[in-house]
């Protein structure tokens, strides 16, 4: 079974076009080149889609690098989707 | 300084005014509202939207209530202006912004959006982290020539400066071809440091002119 980090860079290299992405916790819209404003609604929805969750803005607004994303995807998750 | 004039925060019931502020800067000069283009969306649509996401508080962005200073006239609103930290909590307003939209528009809208922000960000300039950015000023027609906008951003400033000490920029991002708030940012003390120009015809379904200019002020 996939971690979330794996399912995240899955994503992230199929909308970003970058076959082999390999994202690290650290990373963030300064390290990922593709990840700004124009690709993030994208990313999000992929996100929202394939793991059945949903974010509101009070959560995507503190998500600032993969840690962010990963934890707020992960604790979604443990809620149990929607 | 006209003394009826008094400057005091944004609150919860100058949400009206400020989606107001937020429509008539867009417009500038014209009438586009670049938002409704990006999203395929009305201007009664765009101004409901503002309104979730400003009562959403999130600060530090173009559409944060808190960012915002008010002029106000016997108890009149007469005037408003937004000033924010670019990337406080190392997150920038674009990306905010972008999340905002994302969460209070249908899916339908956010495809509408990849489309035509591709074109729409020809003339997109990044915001400097560590700066203060303006965005967002309304006088109302008869309140113009009495140095109201010059009350705001000082206000803004002082604020800003106050919490920030160690930040020594102001920027303030507008279409060139907007010559009234142009020659207005002039007069607040700033000048234009970088343009970028389309030559895409398309650009102005989006804005009322094809070059965007950051203007700075140095604050000491």
């Amino acid at each position: 079974m996939q971690t979330t980090i794996e399912q995240i860079t899955e994503i992230f290299a199929k909308l970003l076009k970058k076959p082999g992405l390999k994202l690290e916790l650290t990373d963030s819209p300064n390290t990922i080149a593709g990840w700004d404003s124009l690709t993030h609604p994208e990313l999000i929805s992929e996100i929202e889609e394939k793991l059945d969750i949903e974010f509101d803005f009070r959560e995507l607004a503190g998500i600032k690098n993969i840690t962010d994303l990963v934890n707020l995807t992960d604790s979604k998750l443990s809620k149990g989707s929607k | 300084m006209p003394s009826e004039i008094q400057i005091r925060n944004a609150v919860d019931s100058d949400i009206e005014f400020v989606i107001e502020t937020i429509v008539q800067a867009e417009k500038g000069d014209g009438d586009r509202i670049s938002y409704c283009r990006l999203f395929n969306i009305d201007e009664a649509e765009f101004r409901k939207v503002s309104r979730k996401i400003l009562e959403a508080g999130i600060s530090n962005f173009e559409f944060s209530l808190g960012n915002f200073k008010i002029a106000e006239s016997q108890g009149k609103q007469v005037a408003a202006y937004g000033a924010w930290l670019e990337g406080l909590d190392g997150i920038s307003s674009g990306m905010l912004k972008i999340s905002a939209f994302k969460s209070f528009l249908n899916k339908g809208n956010i495809v509408c959006y990849k489309s035509a922000a591709t074109v729409a960000d020809e003339l997109s300039i990044r915001r400097q982290p560590g700066t203060f950015q303006f965005e967002s000023i309304y006088v109302l027609e008869e309140y113009r020539g009495k140095n109201i906008g010059n009350m705001l951003v000082q206000a803004l400033l002082k604020e800003l400066m106050m919490k920030h000490p160690e930040v020594s920029l102001a920027h303030v991002q507008l279409i060139k071809q907007n010559s009234v708030s142009l020659l207005a940012q002039i007069k607040y003390g700033f000048q234009i440091i970088e343009e970028k120009t389309s030559l895409n015809p398309e650009i102005l379904n989006f804005y009322s002119g094809n070059t965007r200019v950051v203007m700075e002020k140095k604050l000491r």
